[in-house]
């Protein structure tokens, strides 16, 4: 072959054929979003099909919008209204972790700040909620796309279709959850469910919690936490189960060798960068390829729910009200 | 695939596409010259939050026109829109001397991404019907422009609520985008 020319240019930073399918997945998103009404979004199969295709960041905050629906709970004004009402308890904490979890986004410190004023008015909202930094994680994520009161929304309408049991006093979701993750471990990787929760003795929630209620942040490198934050507002809870099996299959010779749970967790929770797929798209394909039938998951989601409320019921019953609530459960066993 | 066969058609037939990033300090009239050059119509409008995309086509081009809100809360998100960008108008509020500074350190902050590397410069000396704006000599002084090496750039006085001096701009742009490599 004859060889080019050298020229003193630089070669652009990305490919003409990837920027230009970047360019064309825009024009595909703002073509679908006005015709694909938000509360259907989540049963579209042209929705999904662009999903995994992938979301420029240009347009991912209006998708992450569509997908929960957060313009159907949007009121407007109640925004501002929020952030008149008197500071929460947690406020200062929201002003430390701002600084912790953001160092490099000065924009995002201040008290007075986007960060601050969204978690100040979402508590004020939803007093109920225990305070903890994964939410001004979660926040300040959503707050790096999209303008403030959007933000705000699409944080109030998550919290409320995925997160906030795992916030609240009673832990049934929770423990359901865990169950359904060391199931899926178990049938998956009978080796690493064995030295994780029989040798290692490690309660499932202890796993499931840090990785769910946070929907993964601390663990995952930026671009993978949105991309699994894509799939996840589709698809729901089977997706973080998807995600946790992947993680656990990233560093199981690790934690073959782990010789205490404090090891174990820290892998699972920050794992090395090495040990993960090199990009945030083969990782949501390696999650999405693990075996888990996420209808079952759903079905049994629901029946385990009712089944662990009943028994806390009876059990209340049956305890003379000295707190007893407290005590383990039977987790169904694997099928 | 009908999308595919009709860009074929398009670069056969000199049909082209470019996406265009429209920023600029609050105020400066960008969403005006968007739906200008869309409706040519004067609208009136709110401040963005977020952003509006339109398709306009002028003279056998499509143009792709992003136009992202200015206020400074939000700036911190126009990166997210640098991707794929082959032409920047930069608007500036002409009368607005006391910003014209400000104006010049956002400039200078987009551009140095590497993302903006190879893109088109357009400006927009905009409102040149107001008393007092100034020229887009001025302008041009007050950005630096002429310290800017390795860039096309260009100035444009405009009024987008008439719409003098939009198309003007496209057209420079449209002969100055680079020809794609076969």
């Amino acid at each position: 072959m004859f060889p080019d020319a050298i020229s003193s240019e630089t070669p652009p930073t990305e490919s003409p054929t990837s920027i230009d399918a970047h360019r064309q997945r825009e024009g595909k998103w703002m073509a679908l979003l006005p015709v694909v009404p938000p509360s259907q979004a989540r049963k579209n199969k042209k929705v999904k099909r662009l999903l995994l295709e992938g979301v420029p960041s240009s347009v991912r905050y209006l998708v992450w919008c569509h997908l929960t629906d957060s313009k159907a709970r949007a009121i407007t004004g109640v925004y501002a209204q929020l952030g008149r009402r008197p500071r929460v308890a947690a406020f200062s904490d929201f002003e430390k972790d701002a600084k912790t979890y953001f160092p490099e986004q000065p924009q995002l410190h201040p008290h007075d700040g986007p960060l601050v004023s969204l978690l100040q008015a979402y508590l004020s909202m939803v007093p109920d909620i225990q305070y903890s930094s994964g939410l001004t994680s979660i926040a300040g994520h959503l707050l790096l796309l999209s303008p403030e009161e959007d933000a705000f929304w699409i944080f109030a309408s998550m919290m409320d279709a995925y997160l906030r049991p795992y916030f609240s006093a009673n832990t049934i979701q929770l423990e359901v959850d865990s169950a359904l993750l060391s199931k899926a471990i178990e049938a998956n990787d009978p080796g690493v469910f064995k030295k994780l929760y029989v040798t290692l003795c490690i309660t499932p929630g202890t796993i499931a919690k840090p990785w769910f209620s946070t929907l993964f942040v601390g663990t995952l490198p930026v671009d993978y936490l949105h991309r699994i934050w894509d799939m996840f507002l589709y698809e729901g809870v089977p997706l973080l189960i998807r995600v946790g099996l992947t993680l656990v299959q990233c560093v199981r010779h690790l934690i073959l060798q782990a010789t205490s749970e404090e090891v174990a967790m820290e892998y699972l929770l920050h794992p090395p960068l090495a040990c993960l797929p090199s990009t945030a798209d083969t990782f949501l394909n390696q999650a999405l390829s693990m075996k888990l039938k996420d209808d079952d998951v759903r079905k049994q989601r629901i029946k385990m729910e009712s089944r662990l409320k009943r028994q806390t019921q009876s059990r209340s019953l049956s305890t003379n009200a000295s707190g007893m609530q407290t005590a383990s459960i039977s987790l169904p066993k694997a099928s | 695939m009908g999308g595919n066969l009709s860009k074929v058609l398009g670069r056969l037939f000199g049909n082209k596409e470019m996406r265009l990033l429209m920023l600029g300090l609050d105020a400066a009239g960008k969403t005006t010259i968007l739906y200008k050059l869309k409706l040519n119509q004067s609208v009136t409008t709110i401040p963005t939050v977020g952003f509006n995309v339109e398709t306009v086509t002028y003279k056998n081009v499509k143009f792709n026109v992003w136009d992202v809100g200015g206020q400074d809360k939000i700036r911190p998100l126009w990166r997210h829109y640098y991707t794929g960008t082959q032409g920047l108008v930069f608007v500036v509020d002409s009368q607005d001397k006391e910003r014209i500074d400000e104006a010049q350190q956002e400039l200078h902050r987009i551009l140095i991404d590497r993302e903006m590397k190879e893109c088109l410069l357009l400006v927009f000396a905009n409102k040149q019907d107001l008393p007092g704006a100034m020229s887009p000599a001025e302008v041009t002084e007050k950005l630096g422009l002429h310290r800017m090496r390795d860039r096309s750039w260009y100035v444009h006085p405009s009024c987008a609520t008439t719409g003098e001096g939009l198309f003007e701009g496209l057209q420079w742009l449209n002969q100055n985008v680079k020809k794609r490599q076969p």
